[in-house]
């Protein structure tokens, strides 16, 4: 271990980063991992300069992804990234570049940003018409001529989730297999088990809509 | 006089066309000059026939079903969501949600093919009124909606929400500060929001908060049947527009002042000034005005200045740029600057903007019911502007605006009318059209009757 290693909180405190934000750029390539694992662990100098570095770049320029950060450092030397970290070379050189600047943001970082300010859509916020319309007194999937159409449909819904479940995974759980999951409703999710191809993912949502439908129509009558 | 112009060079990304203009480029090496920057975009066409497969639209529509928007006004919201169903092709997603004290989701995503907009035209019929107005929840709930369809899409989509309000907010958080900086926050993460202010009683700076900092336009729709078409309006525009998320960079030289003309939200960090434009539609153009004030200097000392911009196509992949634009002022005496002739296109230009500026302010000081202010801001500024238009033809109707409008500026105006006041000179600042189809007459058909003429 080099006299110069730093401990997660000591990156912390310099770059005004939260630990937790840190631990994502390591596991998004952007710093080299600990020297060692578990609660004394150490990172090399060299994640201090890469942190200052990408510091001096948001600011420069908001919106620059942090997949562009990673290319960026990548292509550097560490003398290079220590001497941007040192301010000794101007950070305007590495961000003033032509368009286009910088990827888009997450796609769900407005979703997280809403989340972080509180807004968090519970149950009992959905509309009132959905669950205690002029039907409030009736059977949740009313009769009517259009049932057997829609109860035809989640047949084939079904039959659908079946075919694309069953090519796609064993039935027994593995443990860290991934659960794909998909909002119905605020209260009712879909969530399915496997490793999906962009393709499949679309059917899945194809799929989604189909039953968020049936169950928007089965309740709002 | 310099007028510099630029354009996005990349073949791959929408051609914006940038160019920017001094009234005059001599200023006084005594200090104290005043020089205007006219910054003029024009957003890319859309080269693509209407029929052709258009980018999806990921919809949020946001009803405010307050008891203020009872009868009528709800009733023609809720035909301009029919009418939006109708619009949407089966590749979109409209979220319905509407608010009253509590903010309720009707429709969360759901794809508009035949089965969704079923699903969404029964969602909406029940749609009644009930009790107060907690409008950032159901806009919130609304944004929501939309972000979480944007983080399950798998192909890029328009992220939109229109929120419709008669803007009597009393619920909730309704400083128009907090609201706008979650407008900003979320405009930066993809989701813009458009406002459609309704009926006649409402202060519309909540809704122009949102609007503006939310990279949307805010309309007005006064009369129940002009809800269905300002909306409609709104849904078009959403779905021609080219450039979003226009932002302006202005690097300034040192001691500069800077101020926008106009409602443009802008900031200043050192020597750099960002001015936000919002979205643009097909081919439309927009004058942003920016007064200098300089401090004393050197003859011949020059003072460069640089003009750059940076946006989005809708729901593009990547912030684009154009080649900056590099002017330049020149300080010499007293007289050089006097004699220094100036452009009359520019200075017209300087005129509009700056007239629809002091209309603005004065009118959000005398709703804010700083009164002496407002006075003294509208005497002020009109002594000025006046002094300004001499020599420019076609400048009567504004000095004589602002002749009447400012004596009454310490008067406080009727909701109404100062509502007016507001949306007029904030559409005229953005260079956008009044899209009501009942037309209003100008400014000094809301201000108050002229006291009769004595004789001495």
């Amino acid at each position: 271990m080099a006299p110069e290693d730093l401990s997660l909180q000591e990156l912390a405190d310099q770059t005004g980063l939260e630990p937790r934000t840190i631990r994502s750029y390591v596991e998004r390539g952007i710093l080299p991992g600990p020297q060692s694992m578990g609660r004394g662990a150490r990172y090399p100098r060299e994640s201090l300069d890469r942190l200052r570095v990408l510091n001096l770049i948001r600011d420069a320029k908001r919106d620059v992804s942090l997949d562009k950060i990673r290319l960026l450092l990548q292509q550097l030397s560490p003398g290079q990234i220590r001497d941007l970290a040192e301010g000794k070379v101007r950070i305007g050189a590495l961000v003033d570049t032509d368009e286009p600047t910088s990827q888009p943001p997450e796609r769900s970082a407005a979703l997280e940003y809403l989340h972080r300010i509180g807004v968090s859509s519970p149950a009992r916020q959905v509309a009132a018409p959905l669950f205690q319309s002029d039907a409030v007194n009736s059977p949740v999937w009313p009769a009517d001529p259009g049932l057997s159409e829609e109860v035809s449909r989640l047949e084939q819904v079904a039959t659908a989730l079946a075919g694309l479940v069953g090519r796609t995974s064993s039935s027994r759980p593995v443990r860290g297999e991934r659960w794909y999951r998909i909002p119905l409703t605020p209260d009712i999710e879909l969530a399915v088990r496997g490793e999906f191809e962009a393709e499949q993912i679309a059917q899945l949502h194809r799929i989604g809509d189909a039953l968020r439908v049936l169950l928007t129509r089965g309740v709002s009558k | 006089m310099m007028t510099i112009h630029s354009d996005s060079t990349n073949p791959n990304s929408a051609r914006l066309e940038l160019s920017a203009r001094l009234d005059r480029d001599c200023v006084n090496i005594g200090g104290g000059s005043v020089r205007y920057l006219v910054i003029n975009a024009k957003a890319p066409v859309d080269q693509a026939p209407a029929q052709t497969a258009r980018q999806p639209l990921n919809l949020g529509l946001v009803i405010d079903a307050s008891g203020s928007m009872s009868g009528p006004p709800l009733e023609a919201a809720k035909s301009a969501a029919m009418g939006v169903i109708e619009s949407l092709r089966p590749s979109d997603h409209l979220s319905v949600v509407s608010f009253g004290t509590q903010a309720l989701m009707h429709l969360d995503g759901v794809r508009m093919d035949e089965l969704g907009q079923q699903a969404a035209a029964r969602a909406i019929r029940p749609l009644s009124s009930r009790d107060s107005t907690d409008l950032c929840a159901g806009w919130l709930m609304g944004c929501e909606c939309v972000a979480r369809r944007q983080a399950a899409a798998q192909r890029t989509a328009r992220n939109h929400v229109i929120l419709l309000s008669d803007g009597h907010a009393n619920q909730g958080e309704c400083n128009p500060e907090v609201l706008k900086r979650h407008a900003h926050e979320l405009r930066q993460r993809g989701v813009l929001t458009s406002t459609v202010g309704i009926g006649t009683g409402y202060s519309p700076v909540q809704l122009q908060a949102i609007a503006e900092a939310g990279g949307g336009r805010m309309h007005d729709a006064e009369r129940p049947e002009e809800i269905i078409e300002i909306v409609l309006a709104e849904l078009s525009e959403t779905l021609c527009t080219t450039v979003e998320s226009l932002e302006l960079d202005l690097q300034l030289p040192p001691g500069v002042k800077a101020e926008v003309y106009g409602t443009a939200h802008s900031t200043r960090s050192d020597d750099r000034f960002n001015v936000l434009l919002g979205s643009m539609t097909s081919g439309a153009k927009r004058n942003l005005v920016i007064k200098l004030t300089f401090q004393a200097g050197f003859q011949d000392q020059r003072m460069p200045l640089k003009v750059a911009a940076r946006w989005r196509s809708p729901g593009g992949t990547a912030v684009l740029s154009c080649s900056p634009l590099d002017l330049e002022f020149r300080y010499a005496p007293a007289a050089a600057c006097v004699s220094q002739s100036r452009d009359q296109e520019t200075a017209r230009t300087v005129a509009e903007q700056w007239h629809a500026h002091i209309m603005h302010r004065t009118m959000t000081l005398n709703q804010d019911g700083q009164f002496e202010a407002a006075e003294e801001f509208a005497q002020r500024e009109s002594r000025y502007f006046e002094k300004y238009c001499k020599g420019l033809p076609g400048m009567e109707q504004f000095t004589r605006e602002l002749d009447r409008f400012a004596p009454s500026a310490g008067v406080l105006y009727q909701v109404s009318d100062a509502k007016e006041v507001l949306l007029r000179s904030y559409k005229s600042s953005r260079g956008e059209e009044d899209r009501r189809s009942v037309k209003r007459g100008g400014y000094e058909a809301f201000m108050p009757p002229q006291p009769p003429q004595t004789t001495p």
